[in-house]
Parts: structure tokens; C-alpha cells; sequence
């Protein structure tokens, strides 16, 4: 039995697999929408169909025999064989009574008892009689059907007409007389193995069976034919050329000979071979119980079912028998198959077959195709309902499963390209996995969603849980943070914490289940599955509601989606990263403000030149694209100008240069240049810097520090000049009263000699007079006070710049003070007297109405300067060697909110086209070494920017330049 | 002038002496004059001469300037005490401030070192109480209102310190700044001595300056409000204040050149300094005049001068004057109850100002209201300019709200 069942199994699979490449081939097409069902009705049907035709051809009938009922079922041929019609109801003892032949009755009722305490299959030839009184013998094998006691509980039998073989061996003994009219071979032979005659059928059986010579017989022959077993009844089978003959040997009674008589069996032969094969297919159905049987009254009630049945169905027989089937079909299944058994009840239909569902106690779900059959009494009407069941299940369940990897694979298929798509994003991905996850596991319901950087649960997509909408429009982020404890709270949560796949098919009863918020839907079931990156969760795929609950092949699916989505999770995070990276980079680049200027070393032109470099440079990109490298005039200060493009071998890092910008003006840059490999050429990228805010800085600083290094001078030196000052001033002071007493006393002298004459004439004043004259008092008295005056003017001046310096650059911090802005003016062009007094004089109109200003005075008189020089320069330019002198005129008045400024001079004027640019750092027009550049710029810087102010020039070459400033009263910085 | 003045020069250059001596000899019938090479020398000479002034450089070897001002200031309080100097540093500032009344700077010219020093003594004829000169020669500095002195010390330990805020405690309190006025006029500063107000001078001091004064913690004295407590200190600088922005109003109205303006505002915002010196050194005796002034109705001029002998007035002129201030100022200080000239100087201004404010916003019940010199202003034209500088005043200061509006019989009395 072992063996025949796993060979049934192999058959089966065999089968499954043909069915599966047929399945294949329609899904494929993918139109038939139930397959599996209608496939195992048809395999059934093939199945019975096959066995009819074998009991036909072999002339087998089959009967089964059920011993709690005593009942007895016959197949058609059954019927056929005993020559009943297949509607007459026979029991067992019928059968015994009335068609076994009356000498073999003991016989068969005897063995059918013995069948009952040996259970051991048995086989006999019996004799009956057919109900038309024809006499025919019967081959039987009969095989107990044991339950689990041990016990016989139902025999099953097969019948084999074997009247004809009989009567063909009769007939060959017949016709052994007429050897020469035999068709068949007959040979006789002496039993001293000499062939004495053998007919023409014989002989080509001689030519096996003799020696060389054809007369006598070969030893195998003798062994054949004349061994001991000379009288054999059976006969013996030899075969020869392909062909099978029956050899009879009649030992002739009273003679020295033996008469064989031959028969071609060949066709025979394999028509019993034929016939083994379908008794074990009929074993198969029958004997093995691969079908289950059922007898049902028209009430619905039992009439019998077979063990196979109780085991599709999974009930006891006890249980069973007190059920009708509705109540293990199938809810969705009944209401069809109640219509299709009213209809055989109406006497619409003889028979039906169909699909159906059963729920086996234990609540799975069985698939089967059944065929249900009427069985009509002897006056036609319904008597009972015969069905067979086929359990499909198996096959069901492994088409469903080739349907889901096929499935499975399309789906992978769909979802290799959002995986490798440039543009996919996670949020594709996981639409696509949703719709695939829903419509592989027929979930109603889902979610997809990826861990966020918080650790939260970030919801892509969903399908429509709440029933009135009551979670937000779809552009509305969903997420779902961890709890205070670090863990994905609820059901949903669950097997993020444990990061492991699973599924609940009654959600209520899970431990972790929370219940669904108030508008969500029912969820009757849930398959949750982790998305996982090695250790790393990253996000989850959630489905809910599959009409017939989650199983494991659901889980194997979304499991399998979920790699594939964390695949895809992967590749679009690190394409994101990747993406990020290079923004990143671009944005560094641009953030740094880099200059970059890609050049073809072999041509020394200029292939690209990024934004942050057109920048910097003002010009269009058709200004240097395709231009040689030189375009931009590279200046560096130890090359006295040359043009530097980049040369191979030649390392320029971080060199200080100056390139030419498009609007004529320098541009201090750091450059480095780097050999670069470039889909795949060699290219040259000057990296540059704009530093000329550096160097700007770096220049105010020089300047600042100067002043530092004045200003400490100027207060450590006025000691020093203020105190030899001082002495000097109070000795003039002295002196000057005191040439007044000595030109008094002298001139005492004078008016006495000039009192009288005879005093002017006397020897003493002549004398005098001569002393007097020869001093040349006259002008002493004249001069002397004069160069007192100026003396002390000299000793005022001196105190003055010395004041004037301080104040200029008074040591301190940088800070906000009040300040005098005309003393402020009048102590810078004290300082740069030397720069304007030679060509130039000094006007000043100042306003005494101006308030002090808080300012950074130190700064101001900075900017102050630098624009009283520029105009004693211009002037200077202008009046060179002429003897002329220039004005500079230097006005203050109040214009509230405002102090205005104006420093005017007669020089010679900024051309039109400088004007503009006057302000640009590092431009100058003064000779290299006299300007940095920085003049202009500066003020612009100290006055614009750092007070609030504004500045202007206005000029006309060859007349002068009025330089207008306005500073605003209020505090610098607060507005 | 019976006696002649004794002056002291000090200084480690001996050209400057030699010459200071050389340029003065024209007043040496009018000077007695010393010379002295060292802070040593000039002690020693101290020992056997009485001096009236002491001018002496700050850099010097050895005993420096600050030194030795300090010294003469604890030995010889009486004495004035003028610095004379090329250059200071803010620390050598710090050291001297106290000690020294007027600052010069070198080179000065000879007239202006004569009118320090005679400007000086002559602000002493205004005090004619021996005593009460050296007491006030004595004085380094106004006690401050302690509450005052403390916002300012925790504004300044702020790390940001707003320079407004602490220019504004320290306009609160006119000790201050009359203190602060002091420094500006240090050489160290050299800053134009045409300054608009106390405030400016503040900020243009910079809080560095301001910040290294207040936290050294020697420079200021804190006034005791318990020993007097009917007098408010808070009270009488508010009505300075008023008085000063009153008689710069005053000149704004009338169109006054800007500089005496100036000086105004400044006499105006100093004129009762020397209440605070009466009321912080005698203040039993300065009770006496508060309740000679609730008793008899007499105006307080008459009072302090019953009891010390000696005004307010007179005190604060002489103590401002020795500080350095202009004449101008000295003088407004000094005759703020006295003018009787109309001239739209500073005294008139700050005598207007002050009867203005003591009519139109009361600080003590007790004060009487003083009426103006009827030399002040013109009889016929009193009532007429009295109303329109009052209007003025009411329509351009916007932060005033205790003005109040004269009524008709306040103009009328003021009137008579």
C-alpha cells in the first residue's frame, strides 16, 4: 500500500505539474478568473471517465461493500456484468442468493465470511448466473478495508469475466485432433525429444524450442516440454518473436509422445496487462480512498460516506452523521450548491459538478470538486444522491501558490524598475508596494511606511482606512512617533519592536492590540512585516482585512516585498545621499565663493567657467568660453605681468594674483590649479578666490595699525616737544618784554642825546649815534619784535600739530564717541599741511551750528584725510610749477537729520569715465607706489557703511572736484 | 590787593622753570614766586613758606606730580593746586584728580597760566571766611546720591554697557557731574572746551574713561541723606536740571550767542552746588537755616547767610571756580540771586531760570517764592517777557510735565 500511495502522489504531482504549465500558460493571458476549481472538476472527471473505460475494456466490475451498513454499491459494469441495469439496487445477499451459481454459493459465501477474520485480500474464480439465466465465470479479487481498530470496515472487489479464456482452452483441446487445420501451432514429440510432426503454425516455434537439425529438441525445449510436468493443466507461456503463445501438453495416454498445443496470446496478454493497470487506478480511487463517496436521501440526510469523505472534511463519523452538508459548506458555497441539488430534487438534472469550499472543523478551508449523481428507482424516479469528492486542496493550494509566485515574480518585476528608476523616490516605491502587497495577499487594506530620522514611523502611503476621511488630505505627512518608552505603541507597533514579521487573524485577541481609533475601519485581520537593512529597521508594510485571514504564504509574500523595498529604501536613500553629497558639495563651492575655470591644456582654451567665477569676473560666459586662458590678464606680483596659463608640471597653489574683470577693473584672487581627470580628459581647474576683501582688510588693518603706532608716538613724543615747547614760548615771552625794556633804555639814550643840540653834538652822543648806526638798531628794533611774533607763532603751531596729532589718532578702543566734527576737520589739515601747502591754501566754512556727532571719530578723520590729500594732490597735479595756488575749501553746515560736508577743490578734475569706479577697491590711478587704491574705498567704507552716511564726487576735469559727505546725526549702528 | 600771591612752580626741567621765571618777572610785584626742581625740594620749601598756589608738571622722576599734589592736598589743604603738564595718561588722571583743581596743558601761554592762577585767587574774594575757603579748597569732590553711584557701578559691570544709560545716571547726579566737567578739561582729553552739555561730555569721555573712574573706588564720596532728612538731594538736582534747561530755553528764545547759552545751562545745572557742600559738611547747622526758612518765610540766601555767613552761591562759585570753570559759569553761580544788570548774560539767564522754576513747579513748601531784582528786568516790560519765556518754555520742552501754567495771580505776583 506504501508503495502504490507514493506512487499516487508522484502521479499527482505529475499531473499538478502538467496542470500547473497549462495554469501557466492561461495566467499568462491572465483572463480566467477561477481557475483551479474548473481545472480539478475537469481532472476529475478524466479520472472517473478513465476507470469506466477500463472496467469496460477488461470487463472488470467493481463493488464496494460497507460493513456497518451492510450496503453494497456496484459500478456500471458491475451491473454490466452480471447483466442488471445499473439502476437495480443489489445487496450482498442478493448477490449470493440469487447471482452466484448455486455450486459455488458456500464457496464465496464461505470466503466472504473468512474475509472478516483473515482481512487478507483473496482472489477466486466463481460461477454465475445473469439475470437472462446465462451461465458465465467470474474472476474475482476481493480486499478488506481496515479502520484504525483493525477492524474490517468496508471490502472492496473487483470482478474479471473470464468465461471466454475458459472456453478458448476447451477449444484448443478441441481441435488437437485436426492438427493440420490447427491455426495454432501443434507440434508432437517424442519423449525421447525427437520432434515427430509439427504443423505450419508450428513452426516458428521449432526453430526456438530445437536443435540445429529442427528434428530433435533443444535442452531448453526438453526442459520445456518434457520435464516432469508433462501433464500441466495451466500450461505454460513461452514467448517467441515478439509474441506470446500458450503451450498446452497433452501427454497421450499409453504412448511414447506428447501433443503440444500452441496459442498466440499475445493480444490477450496485453489486454490483462492493461487491466492490472486500471485496477490500480481503480485501487487507487477505491482501495486508497482518494475520493471521498457520499449517499445522500433527498432530504439531505446520509444514506452512507466513506472514510475518505470524514477526512476531507475533517469531522468524525459520529459527528458527521448527526450533520447535514450545508453546515460545513462553505457560506459563499451554499446557496449554489443548494440550487443545483434542488434541481436534481425537481428532476431538472441527473448529475452536477461543482466547485465548492467546505470549512473543516478546525476552520480551514477545503477545496474540492464534487460530482453528484442520481440514482433513480425501478420505476425512474430519484432514489438517492451519489456524490464523489475529489479534495483539490492540495492542488488548489499549489496553484494558488504558483499564482502567487507568479504574482510575486510580476510584482518583483514591477517593482525592479521604481527600485532602479533615476527618478524614483520612496514614496513611488512604496505606492507600488502597497498596490502589490494589497493585490498579492488580497488585503483590503494597507499601509507602507519608512523610520524617519527620529525613529518614527512615517506613513508614504495608505489605503483608505478611515471611513470618513478623518485622517487629513493625502499631501498631509502622517506619522506615528514612538512612545515615551522608546516603542511603536499598539497593534501596528508591534512587530517594529520585536522585528518580526507577523500576522493576527483575530485582532481583538492580540495582546498589543490598542483598538482603532474612532473613524478608522474594522480591522478583522492584520499582516504586519518589519522592513529591515540588515539590523537596521527602516520602515514596515501593513496589511489588513484578507476576506479569508493571513496565512503563512501571505507573510512569505509581504517578506519578500519588504527586502525588495528595503532594497529599494536603500538605493533611493543613498542616491538621496549621494544627491545630498553633491548638492552639498556645490553648495561648499558656491558657499566658499571658489571660482572655478575649467581649460583644455591642449588648446589653452577656456571650456567652463562656473557662476561663482562669472561673479567675480562680470562678465556674460560667451565673454571667455572658447577664449584662450589668458583672457583674464593674470597678474601675480613676482611676474612682472606675464600671462599665466596653466602649464603642465608647473604648480601654482594658492598664488596671490590679480586677473582683469570685465569691466576693466582689478580683482585680487587666490588661485590654485589642479590636473583633473575629466569624463575621462585631462583638464586644468583654476580654482580662484576672490580675497579682496581679505586684502581690503588687510590694508585698513596696515592703516589701522599705523595709526595705532601714530597715535602712541604722538602722546610719548608730546611730553617730550610740549615741555622744551613750553620754555621756549615763556623765554619768547620774556625776551620779547624784555627787548622791550632794553629798546626803551636804548632809546633812552636817544632822547637824551637828541635832547639838545648840544647834547646831540657832544662826543658821547656821537658816539652813541655811531654805535647805534653801526648796529643798525633801526632795524633791530624794527625785526626784533617781528621775529618774536613769529617766534611764537612758530612755538603755537608746533603745540598745535602736536595736539592736532594726538587728537588724530587718539589712542583707544574703537568706540562710539561724540565727537566735534569741525575741530576734527581742522586737526586733518593741520596734519597734512605738508601735503597741500606748497600748491595749495586752505579755505575753511564751518558751520558753528553742527552738534557734536557720535562717530568713530579715529575712522572719520581718516576718511577725512584721505580726501583732503586726493584733492592737495589734484591740485598739486594741476598747478605744478606754475607758482599758482590751488583751493581746497573745506565747508561744514547743519542739514538735519544730517552734517554735511563738503571738501571742494580747484585740481584737475576725475575724468567721466573713472568716476564710476573710484570706489572699487585696489583702483587707482596714482603711480604704482604712490596709491594703494584703497583711498577711496575706504572712506566709502568708514562713511557708508560703517556710519550710515552717504558720499559723493562730483567733477569737472580741469576745474576741480567737490567731494559731498553727509553723516547722520544719532548713533552709528542704531539706525 | 595788600598782599602779594605765593606761588610754587614745579618742575624736573629746569629750562622751564628758568623760563616760567624769566616770562613772569613782570608780576613780580605782584607774585611771590618759588621754584622747585623736585616733588622734595618743593615739600621742603613748604615747610618754611606759606603758598596760596602750587603749579606743579605731573611726569616727573621720583616724587611725580600726582605724588606730590596729594601730598600738599593732605599737608596744606588751603592751597590751590594746579597741574601743569605736556601729556597724562588716563591712570596718571586717575591718581591726580583728586588732588588737583585745575588742570593746564603745556605749552600754555603765558597770559592764560597767569589768568589760571589769578582767576583762582580771585574766585577766593567771593569767600571771605577763611575757614570756610579752606574747607571748600579742601573739597576733591561732591558726595554723590549713593543710588545713584550704584545703578551706574552695576551698568558698568554689565558686558555690553549702554553709554546712554550710564551718561543718563550720571546726569541724575550733579556731582558727578561737575566731576566729569572737571576731567574734561584735562589735558589728557584735549577736548575743545566748548561743550554743550553734560552729557556730551560724558560720551566723549567713552565709557573706557568713565568706566576706570567710577569703579576706582577712592574717587567718590557718598552723601549721607539720613543726617539731614528734610533735604533732598534727589529734589534739588531735579530743580537744577529744570533751572539749567529753563535758562538754556531762555536763550534759545532770545536768540543769545550759542556759547553763552552754553555757559548758562552749565551755571544753571551747577548754582546750587553749594547747598550740597553746606548741607554735606554742616548739617546741623544747615537744619538751622531749613528752619529759619519754614519759620520766617526769608528767603534761604538770607538764611544760610544769617547762620554760615556765607551763601550757597558763594560756596558753589568759589569750589566751581577753582575746578577750572569759566569765568562765565563762576560768575553765573555766584550771582545767581544777585543780578541786577539786564544784559542777557549768565547770570541773568540762570537768576530768570531759577525764579521760573521756583514759581511754577514747587519743591518745598517751606522755600519762599523769591521774586526777581527788580534791576533784573525792565519794570515796564517784567510781566510781558516773564509770560513769553514761560510759554516758551512750556511749548519746547516735551519731557516736562511738572510745569505748570501760571495762573493769573502767580504772574501777578511775579509781577510786582
Amino acid at each position: 500500500m506504501g508503495r502504490l500511495e507514493s506512487m499516487t502522489k508522484a502521479a499527482l504531482i505529475a499531473e499538478v505539474k502538467e496542470l500547473r504549465a497549462t495554469i501557466h500558460k492561461l495566467e499568462a493571458t491572465s483572463v480566467v478568473s477561477d481557475i483551479p476549481i474548473e481545472v480539478g472538476s475537469e481532472h476529475l472527471h478524466r479520472t472517473l471517465n478513465l476507470l469506466s473505460q477500463a472496467e469496460e475494456l477488461g470487463k472488470v466490475g467493481g463493488w464496494q461493500y460497507e460493513t456497518a451498513t451492510e450496503q453494497s454499491e456496484w459500478t456500471d459494469n458491475m451491473y454490466r456484468l452480471c447483466g442488471y441495469s445499473p439502476d437495480t439496487p443489489i445487496t450482498h445477499d442478493f448477490f449470493i442468493e440469487h447471482i452466484v451459481h448455486p455450486d459455488d454459493k458456500a464457496v464465496i459465501s464461505n470466503l466472504f465470511q473468512s474475509l472478516f477474520t483473515e482481512k487478507r485480500p483473496i482472489a477466486v474464480d466463481f460461477k454465475i448466473i445473469r439475470k437472462d439465466g446465462q451461465e458465465r465465470l467470474l474472476h474475482g479479487k476481493v480486499v478488506p478495508q481496515l479502520d484504525k481498530a483493525g477492524e474490517v470496515k468496508s471490502v472492496y472487489g473487483v470482478n474479471l469475466d473470464i468465461t471466454d479464456q475458459q472456453k478458448a482452452v476447451a477449444h484448443i483441446q478441441d481441435l488437437a485432433r485436426f492438427p493440420s487445420e490447427n491455426p495454432n501451432p501443434v507440434i508432437r514429440v517424442s519423449v525421447d525429444g525427437i520432434v515427430l510432426y509439427a504443423n505450419g503454425a508450428a513452426t516458428p516455434l521449432l526453430d526456438g524450442l530445437c536443435s540445429s537439425d529442427g528434428k530433435a529438441l533443444s535442452s531448453i525445449g526438453r526442459e520445456l516440454l518434457l520435464a516432469e510436468s508433462q501433464s500441466i493443466e495451466g500450461g505454460i507461456e513461452y514467448e517467441c518473436e515478439n509474441r506470446t503463445y500458450h503451450l498446452s501438453v497433452i501427454p497421450i495416454p499409453a504412448s511414447d509422445y506428447v501433443n503440444v498445443y500452441g496459442m498466440d496470446i499475445t493480444e490477450r496478454k496485453s489486454a490483462e496487462s492493461e487491466l492490472r493497470e486500471r485496477e490500480e487506478q481503480f485501487r487507487m480511487h477505491y482501495q486508497i480512498g482518494l475520493v471521498g463517496m457520499v449517499q445522500v436521501n433527498l432530504d439531505k440526510s446520509w444514506t452512507s460516506f466513506n472514510d475518505k469523505f470524514c477526512e476531507i472534511v475533517g469531522y468524525e463519523r459520529e459527528e458527521l452523521e448527526t450533520m447535514q452538508w450545508p453546515s460545513f459548506t462553505h457560506p459563499d458555497d451554499v446557496d449554489e450548491n443548494k440550487r443545483l441539488f434542488e434541481e436534481i430534487l425537481a428532476g431538472k438534472r441527473d448529475s452536477y459538478s461543482m466547485s465548492k469550499r467546505y470549512v473543516r472543523k478546525d476552520g480551514q478551508i477545503v477545496y474540492a470538486t464534487i460530482y453528484a449523481r442520481t440514482i433513480h428507482n425501478n420505476e425512474g424516479e430519484p432514489k438517492y444522491v451519489v456524490t464523489h469528492i475529489m479534495d483539490i486542496t492540495e492542488l488548489v493550494t499549489a496553484e494558488k501558490e504558483l499564482r502567487r509566485n507568479l504574482s510575486e515574480s510580476m510584482a518583483l518585476a514591477r517593482l525592479y524598475a521604481p527600485i532602479v528608476a533615476p527618478k524614483a523616490t520612496i514614496q513611488s516605491t512604496a505606492t507600488v508596494v502597497l498596490e502589490e502587497a494589497q493585490k498579492l495577499t488580497g488585503s483590503k487594506h494597507g499601509y507602507v511606511g519608512t523610520i524617519n530620522g527620529n525613529g518614527a514611523l512615517e506613513i508614504h502611503i495608505f489605503s483608505t482606512m478611515m471611513e470618513e476621511c478623518a485622517i487629513a488630505a493625502e499631501h498631509k505627512k502622517i506619522v506615528f512617533p514612538k512612545d515615551e518608552k522608546g516603542q511603536y505603541p499598539a497593534l501596528w507597533g508591534h512587530c517594529l519592536n520585536v522585528r518580526k514579521a507577523h500576522f493576527v487573524n483575530k485582532v481583538h485577541d492580540h495582546p498589543a492590540s490598542k483598538g482603532a481609533p474612532e473613524g478608522h475601519v474594522k480591522l478583522e485581520n492584520l499582516l504586519s512585516v518589519p522592513v529591515m537593512l540588515g539590523d537596521q529597521l527602516v520602515g514596515q508594510i501593513a496589511l489588513a482585512n484578507r476576506p479569508d485571514g493571513y496565512s503563512e504564504g501571505e507573510l512569505q509574500i509581504a517578506m519578500r516585498l519588504a527586502d525588495y523595498f528595503a532594497l529599494a529604501v536603500q538605493r533611493v536613500r543613498s542616491e538621496e545621499a549621494l544627491m545630498a553629497s553633491r548638492d552639498l558639495m556645490q553648495s561648499i563651492l558656491t558657499g566658499i565663493g571658489a571660482g572655478i575655470i575649467q581649460i583644455d591644456p591642449k588648446t589653452q582654451t577656456i571650456e567652463r567657467v562656473n557662476d561663482v567665477a562669472l561673479k567675480m569676473l562680470g562678465g556674460p560666459e560667451e565673454a571667455y568660453v572658447g577664449k584662450l586662458c589668458d583672457a583674464f590678464c593674470w597678474k601675480a606680483r613676482d611676474d612682472n605681468g606675464k600671462l599665466n596659463c596653466p602649464i603642465e608640471g608647473n604648480e601654482v597653489v594658492q598664488k596671490e594674483m590679480t586677473l582683469k574683470r570685465y569691466a576693466g577693473t582689478n580683482l585680487p584672487i587666490q588661485k590654485t590649479v589642479l590636473s583633473e581627470t575629466i569624463d575621462g580628459k585631462e583638464k586644468f581647474l583654476e580654482i580662484i578666490f576672490d580675497i579682496s576683501e581679505r586684502k581690503e582688510l588687510e590694508r585698513r588693518l596696515n592703516l589701522a595699525q599705523k595709526l595705532e603706532s601714530i597715535g602712541q608716538l604722538s602722546a610719548g613724543i608730546a611730553h617730550e616737544i610740549n615741555t622744551p615747547a613750553q620754555y621756549l614760548g615763556d623765554n619768547l615771552k620774556f625776551f620779547s618784554g624784555a627787548f622791550d625794556d632794553i629798546l626803551n633804555f636804548a632809546k633812552g639814550y636817544e632822547s637824551i642825546c637828541s635832547s639838545t643840540q648840544a647834547a646831540h653834538d657832544s662826543e658821547l652822543c656821537m658816539h652813541v649815534e655811531k654805535m647805534w648806526k653801526d648796529t643798525d638798531m633801526d632795524y633791530l628794533t624794527e625785526e626784533i619784535p617781528h621775529a618774536l611774533t613769529q617766534s611764537l607763532e612758530g612755538i603755537r603751531r608746533i603745540a598745535s600739530i602736536v595736539k592736532a596729532m594726538k587728537q588724530f589718532s587718539h589712542p583707544g578702543i574703537d568706540l562710539v564717541k561724540h565727537a566735534d566734527i569741525n575741530a576734527a576737520l581742522e586737526n586733518t589739515v593741520t596734519v597734512c599741511r605738508n601735503e597741500w601747502k606748497y600748491h595749495s591754501k586752505v579755505v575753511f566754512e564751518l558751520s558753528p551750528d553742527i552738534p557734536l556727532l557720535s562717530c568713530y571719530i579715529n575712522d572719520l578723520n581718516q576718511a577725512f584725510l584721505n580726501i583732503i590729500v586726493n584733492a592737495a594732490h589734484a591740485i598739486t597735479n594741476k598747478v605744478a610749477n606754475t607758482g599758482e595756488l590751488g583751493v581746497i575749501t573745506v565747508r561744514t553746515w547743519l542739514e538735519e537729520p544730517w552734517i554735511a560736508i563738503e571738501i571742494e577743490d580747484t585740481g584737475t578734475g576725475i575724468p567721466a569715465d573713472i568716476l564710476p569706479k573710484i570706489f572699487d577697491p585696489f583702483f587707482t590711478t596714482k603711480d604704482v607706489g604712490v596709491g594703494t587704491g584703497q583711498g577711496l574705498s575706504l572712506c566709502y567704507a568708514i562713511i557708508v557703511d560703517k556710519h550710515g552716511g552717504t558720499i559723493d564726487f562730483t567733477s569737472e576735469p580741469g576745474v576741480g572736484t567737490r567731494c559731498s559727505i553727509r553723516l547722520p546725526l544719532g548713533t552709528p549702528g542704531e539706525g | 590787593m595788600t598782599q602779594k600771591i605765593s606761588v610754587l612752580f614745579v618742575d624736573d626741567e629746569e629750562n622751564v622753570l628758568a623760563a616760567i621765571k624769566r616770562m613772569l618777572r613782570y608780576k613780580r610785584n605782584d607774585w611771590f614766586m618759588e621754584f622747585a626742581e623736585s616733588g622734595q625740594k618743593a615739600l621742603a620749601l613748604f615747610e618754611k613758606t606759606e603758598f596760596d598756589v602750587i603749579v606743579s608738571d605731573i611726569r616727573m622722576p621720583g616724587m611725580d606730580g600726582a605724588e606730590l599734589l596729594n601730598k600738599i592736598k593732605d599737608l596744606y589743604p588751603n592751597v590751590i593746586r594746579i597741574a601743569l603738564s605736556g601729556q597724562v595718561d588716563l591712570n596718571e588722571v586717575i591718581r591726580s584728580i583728586r588732588a588737583v583743581h585745575q588742570y593746564i596743558s603745556k605749552p600754555c601761554e603765558a597770559d592764560e597760566l597767569v589768568d589760571k592762577v589769578e582767576g583762582a585767587i580771585t574766585s577766593r574774594k567771593v569767600l571771605t571766611d577763611p575757614q570756610m575757603q579752606s574747607l571748600v579748597t579742601e573739597i576733591d569732590a561732591l558726595p554723590v546720591i549713593p543710588k545713584v553711584f550704584q545703578s551706574i557701578q552695576e551698568e558698568l559691570r554689565l558686558d555690553e554697557p549702554s553709554v546712554d544709560k550710564v551718561a543718563e545716571f550720571i546726569s541724575m547726579d550733579v556731582g558727578l557731574v561737575a566731576k566729569i566737567l572737571k576731567l574734561v578739561n584735562s589735558p589728557y582729553f584735549g577736548l575743545p572746551s566748548y561743550i554743550d552739555s553734560a552729557y556730551q561730555a560724558i560720551t566723549m569721555l567713552g565709557l573706557e574713561t568713565i568706566k576706570a573712574l567710577v569703579l576706582s573706588t577712592h574717587l567718590f564720596s557718598m552723601y549721607d541723606e539720613k543726617q539731614l532728612p528734610h533735604f533732598s538731594l534727589n529734589l534739588l538736582w531735579e530743580h537744577c536740571f529744570r533751572v539749567s534747561k529753563i535758562a538754556q530755553l531762555i536763550g534759545q528764545c532770545e536768540k543769545i550767542d550759542k556759547r553763552v547759552v552754553a555757559q548758562a545751562r552749565m551755571a544753571g545745572l551747577l548754582h546750587d552746588v553749594g547747598k550740597l557742600i553746606l548741607a554735606n559738611q554742616f548739617p546741623k547747622r544747615y537744619e538751622e537755616v531749613l528752619k529759619r526758612v519754614a519759620e520766617t518765610k526769608a528767603p534761604v540766601c538770607q538764611c544760610e547767610m544769617e547762620v554760615f555767613g556765607t551763601t550757597h552761591a558763594q560756596i558753589g562759585a568759589y569750589l566751581m571756580g577753582l575746578w577750572g570753570m569759566s569765568s562765565n559759569v563762576v560768575h553765573g553761580i555766584g550771582y545767581h540771586h544777585l543780578g541786577d544788570i539786564y544784559d542777557f548774560n549768565v547770570p541773568t539767564l540762570v537768576a530768570v531760570a531759577n525764579v521760573i522754576d521756583h514759581h511754577c513747579v514747587i519743591i518745598h513748601p517751606d522755600y519762599v517764592k523769591i521774586g526777581i531784582n527788580e534791576k533784573i528786568l525792565p519794570q515796564d516790560q517784567r510781566g510781558e517777557l516773564l509770560e513769553k519765556w514761560i510759554n516758551y518754555v512750556k511749548d519746547n520742552w516735551s519731557g516736562m510735565d511738572e510745569f505748570q501754567i501760571l495762573d493769573g495771580e502767580l504772574l501777578a505776583q511775579l509781577r510786582t
